[in-house]
């Protein structure tokens, strides 16, 4: 790898916890109940990825950690989504842009992530970033691999959330 | 850690807007993570002359396998060279076999906040099961859902998300 690929920024999240659940073929029943249930506890989804109608694979779906308390209680009192619901450890998604759409900087992300032996849970694009899920305490290993072997701006470092933004319902 | 409270009070909850992209072609391959810095590699050499990818997505998890499944969702004009060079690394056993490409259609938005907020992804699923759209993938990532839908059903799709969501004046629904 002679040539450094420049991106605009990188970003680490907070902790999170992935949540897989298992569905059967008709997906949208199990996939907007579980949506439905996080909705009424106002608990954000921070990353999900589901192709269930195509694969055996569960729902991938992360929330803050500091969620999981009440998320596997709701999940506990739900007997439709209790018994395929699994709880992962504790994650993290590691995100760099712009993208390109440019599968020579997702194979270098693999590449990279795979030769530090960084397991990658899950991953998706979005406009024009490219997000990673790594095992939290990995997290900062996949940051210096990424610093390391893409070009950030002078005098920048990686990002991590310095504050939190939550969603309150308003009370009338 | 400075803690910042967003109060949203919205009956429809605001989009920038609802894109679709039709006729895209979805290529699903799996790869052993022991393969993976092989795999990043091989992905790196089909890239040299494109193709550029719409949306790109992987998931780990299966129950009986530790495969990683990647879904590489391509427009047409890339979709030959993609199935070739696909195939070929599935042959130099870096990846499984490549899986018949399908033809679906893609539906992205986004909106203010939407990677902190809580509901986006319910309120966007309701009218679509209701409608029973068949939704073969979803997504969702930093501030942008994405949705991808059997070929032929993307247009419905973005009439019932319009239709719920409120979009500002002068964005193209």
């Amino acid at each position: 790898m002679t040539d450094v690929t420049p991106i605009s920024g990188l970003k680490l999240s907070e902790q999170l916890t992935s949540i897989w659940v298992h569905t059967p073929p008709r997906m949208e029943n199990r996939l907007t109940r579980l949506c439905r249930l996080l909705t009424r506890q106002q608990i954000n989804i921070a990353f999900l990825t589901s192709a269930s109608l195509l694969d055996s694979r569960p729902v991938l779906c992360c929330i803050n950690v500091n969620d999981q308390p009440a998320v596997a209680d709701l999940m506990d009192r739900n007997e439709d989504l209790k018994p395929h619901i699994r709880y992962g450890g504790c994650v993290g998604v590691i995100t760099f842009y712009p993208h390109r759409s440019d599968l020579k900087l997702l194979g270098l992300a693999l590449q990279l992530l795979g030769q530090n032996g960084i397991k990658v849970h899950g991953l998706a694009s979005s406009i024009a970033a490219l997000s990673f899920v790594v095992d939290f305490h990995r997290i900062d290993d996949a940051a210096r691999a990424f610093a390391a072997n893409l070009q950030l701006p002078d005098n920048a470092s990686p990002l991590r959330s310095e504050f939190r933004i939550h969603q309150e319902r308003r009370s009338l | 850690m400075m803690e910042t409270i967003a109060v949203y009070w919205e009956p429809r909850i605001r989009t920038y807007g609802v894109q679709l992209v039709e006729g895209l072609q979805l290529f699903q391959i799996a790869v052993s993570p022991v393969h993976m810095a092989q795999w990043g590699q091989a992905l790196q050499s089909v890239a040299e002359d494109g193709p550029a990818f719409r949306l790109v997505w992987a998931q780990a998890g299966a129950p009986d396998t530790d495969r990683i499944k990647f879904f590489l969702l391509c427009d047409h004009g890339h979709g030959r060279k993609v199935h070739d060079y696909l195939e070929g690394q599935a042959e130099r056993g870096v990846a499984d076999k490549l899986q018949h490409p399908l033809s679906v259609d893609l539906l992205f938005l986004q909106g203010p906040h939407y990677g902190d907020r809580y509901g986006v992804l319910d309120f966007t699923l309701g009218p679509l099961a209701e409608a029973e759209v068949p939704l073969l993938a979803v997504t969702c990532s930093v501030a942008t859902l994405y949705l991808i839908t059997a070929a032929g059903w993307g247009a419905r799709a973005k009439t019932l998300l319009s239709g719920v969501f409120e979009i500002p004046c002068g964005v193209e629904a």
